[in-house]
């Protein structure tokens, strides 16, 4: 293996890292904290928001 | 002024009560002395905070309400303000008085939150704030006039320096004890929201034109002949029209210069980078991977600065809240609640602000319907994807002679976006979320001369993002896409004809050097070109090629559609990458633009066409290509069935949408 394969290896490796976290960070989001219920339909966890 | 230990039990409670931002805090600090207890009201987290105050030789309980400018709605705040006016919360008796805080700069708006105040039957004293702001911008006060007028005490205040705190002390305490009559006559019977309303400000108008003198007649005067004009709703709209076309156009033609530097420049780069790197994998990652990337959505950067110096100006100016006034005329029609227009209006820059900016909506129905259509506002991610659609087909072109096409498309895109909102919002509105809509009162900022310093730091915050994102999340994309279309390779032993400089082809003529230097160039073409299909981004994209054909869109398309969920102007650091790799680019088309315009299919046809550029421009304005504003949804809804609703009814609409458009194209003969 030369040196450009390492080279781009860790780029590349550090980028779906990245990319990865990043879609993480997104998935924990999709869960509701201190939201505002919009939805008076199927909201049992409803919470209010702090003024 | 004086206070009291907290342990002192108080004898008396008085609520503070007024707009956000007219001062209330203030007061309250000034009042209590900073002695304040916080707690929650029962049952929600919503902050409670209570102080005691020394009101002559008594104590009373001070409660700090929150900040509301009516007591109509069903917000949380307006709730519990409404709780504790009429003694239902827990622990917390009626209160004997209500200081109401009044921003003088503001004063009709304030105003109505006073009659409101009113209608409890409690003794209401008006502590008026901002005196001193109010009277240098030309405008005279009579507290005496205002307190005949409104039949309750009015007290000129100044928290911070303790004027007036005495006198406001002297009439809350004389006030206890006794029981207030509402000083106007409201008619209880009409069930219309709205006349009730208009009770409220014709009380309120006659005891402000009685109190106040204003001194800058001329400015109001010319103030309102504008707005006949501006908020006229045939006038008006097609001012509007006018203005935005004008700024597109000018976004089109002041951005060319810039643009096509930042192009040559990247160009430049690339092949700086080609020379110096030796040939392999690393020159291939940071010349088709990175620059082709990045400085593909680099480029757009003028235009991204270009509208939001508008969008500052127009703010700025104070037309956009004309602008907002019109086009809300038009949404309340269908159904739209008033104040889903400034979230609607956020969402021109970006969908997640405008998500959030509903929770100003109290009507939970309202607020969904709102939510569901925000994304489909054309957002500045969608920009660079339009800007380069209509530069590679529709630049240089006019309509009537003078009107950029360019402009007139671009302007068409965001009407499609609005129409649509519109329609669902309609539909949303008579079924799923059916609920009436409640009235709505606007106010129009007065004119003024746009302050530059602020709207060009609003432009270069925005810039400043826009670099961020390119940095950060399209770099990470784009490296994750490049290796996509990179791997797997090909074998090695796979047969490549070469072209090198031998002693023995230096003796050819130059005629047959070239025709065997371009066979060299065309097979190496048709490798990588080869390499591409076969990688994993090639077969995802001929996956879904079936499915996107008839919108007329390939599979190098496919991928660019795929890979800008993550963020719509990926599609074009995809498209950038995908023909740089493919080798799409070469002498003759060494920018996007010419490698999009030269592109074709198996069958030697143009891939694209400029129906297929408006094809996928009208996708791209319907469908719900990104996932963070997915992700605010839900977090905003607290519902997975709503979140998927609002991705499936984009989707299809869009599918439909540019499928129409597509096939209806074709069989006019603009195929």
């Amino acid at each position: 293996m030369n040196f450009q394969n390492i080279v781009v290896g860790i780029v590349i490796l550090g980028a779906i890292i990245y990319v990865g976290l990043m879609f993480w960070k997104k998935a924990k989001s999709f869960k509701p904290t201190n939201s505002v219920c919009a939805d008076d339909c199927g909201c049992e966890n409803k919470k209010k928001s702090k003024i | 002024m004086k206070s009291l230990q907290t342990n002192q039990k108080p004898e008396i409670v008085i609520a503070l009560a007024g707009n956000p931002n007219a001062g209330k805090t203030t007061l309250f600090n000034a009042l209590t002395g900073m002695k304040q207890k916080v707690a929650n009201y029962p049952g929600v987290t919503v902050e409670r905070k209570e102080g005691i105050w020394k009101l002559g030789d008594k104590t009373a309980s001070l409660i700090d309400l929150p900040g509301l400018y009516s007591l109509d709605a069903t917000s949380l705040d307006e709730q519990i303000a409404r709780d504790v006016l009429t003694g239902k919360v827990e622990n917390l008796p009626k209160p004997d008085a209500i200081i109401a805080v009044v921003d003088a700069t503001n004063l009709e708006r304030n105003l109505y939150l006073v009659t409101q105040l009113f209608e409890y039957k409690i003794p209401v004293v008006v502590a008026l704030t901002m005196v001193d702001v109010f009277e240098k911008e030309k405008h005279e006060i009579d507290a005496e006039k205002l307190s005949e007028m409104l039949g309750a005490s009015v007290v000129s205040i100044k928290a911070s320096t303790g004027h007036g705190i005495d006198e406001l002390e002297e009439k809350v305490g004389a006030k206890i004890g006794k029981r207030e009559e509402i000083p106007f006559v409201l008619n209880e019977s009409t069930e219309n929201g709205n006349a009730k309303i208009f009770e409220r400000y014709n009380f309120i108008s006659n005891a402000v034109q009685e109190s106040v003198k204003h001194n800058d007649l001329e400015e109001h005067n010319f103030s309102e002949k504008l707005d006949r004009i501006l908020t006229h709703k045939f006038f008006g709209l097609l001012i509007l029209i006018g203005v935005l076309l004008l700024v597109f156009q000018t976004i089109f033609s002041w951005a060319e210069l810039p643009m096509n530097l930042l192009e040559s420049g990247f160009g430049a780069l690339n092949e700086f980078v080609k020379t110096k790197l030796p040939e392999g994998i690393l020159a291939d990652l940071i010349t088709d991977g990175i620059i082709a990337g990045v400085g593909g959505i680099l480029v757009f950067l003028p235009q991204i600065l270009l509208l939001f110096l508008f969008i500052s100006l127009l703010e700025d100016t104070g037309y956009m809240a004309r602008a907002a006034f019109l086009l809300d005329k038009l949404m309340s029609k269908f159904g739209l609640h008033g104040k889903a227009f400034l979230p609607l209006m956020s969402s021109f820059a970006c969908a997640i602000p405008g998500v959030m900016a509903t929770r100003t909506i109290e009507n939970p129905k309202d607020r969904l319907a709102t939510i569901m259509i925000a994304p489909l506002m054309s957002c500045s991610a969608r920009l660079p994807v339009y800007t380069l659609l209509i530069a590679t087909f529709f630049a240089e072109q006019k309509v009537f002679g003078f009107l950029s096409l360019g402009a007139v498309l671009m302007l068409a895109m965001y009407a499609i976006g609005i129409i649509a909102a519109i329609i669902v919002a309609f539909a949303l509105k008579k079924t799923l979320l059916k609920s009436e809509t409640p009235p709505f009162v606007m106010e129009l900022p007065p004119y003024r001369m746009p302050n530059f310093r602020t709207v060009f730091q609003n432009m270069f915050q925005r810039a400043g993002l826009f670099i961020k994102r390119a940095g950060t999340v399209i770099l990470a994309i784009s490296i994750v896409l490049w290796a996509l279309t990179y791997f797997p390779r090909p074998a090695e032993n796979a047969e490549t004809p070469v072209f090198t400089t031998t002693s023995e082809e230096k003796c050819l003529c130059p005629e047959t050097a070239a025709r065997l230097k371009d066979e060299a160039k065309k097979a190496e073409d048709e490798k990588q070109s080869l390499a591409l299909q076969n990688s994993y981004a090639g077969q995802l994209g001929h996956a879904i090629e079936p499915y996107i054909e008839p919108l007329g869109f390939d599979w190098k398309i496919g991928i660019a559609l795929i890979s800008s969920f993550a963020a719509r102007e990926v599609l074009v650091s995809t498209l950038s990458i995908i023909y740089n790799v493919g080798k799409d680019v070469d002498a003759e088309s060494d920018t996007l633009t010419n490698a999009i315009r030269e592109a074709k299919r198996p069958d030697g046809s143009a891939v694209w066409t400029p129906l297929t550029a408006i094809t996928l421009m009208v996708f791209f304005v319907l469908a719900m290509q990104c996932m963070s504003t997915i992700a605010i949804v839900r977090r905003e809804t607290n519902s997975w069935k709503w979140t998927l609703f609002m991705v499936g009814y984009m989707t299809v609409l869009a599918y439909v949408a540019a499928f129409l458009t597509y096939q209806g194209g074709k069989f006019l003969g603009f195929g």
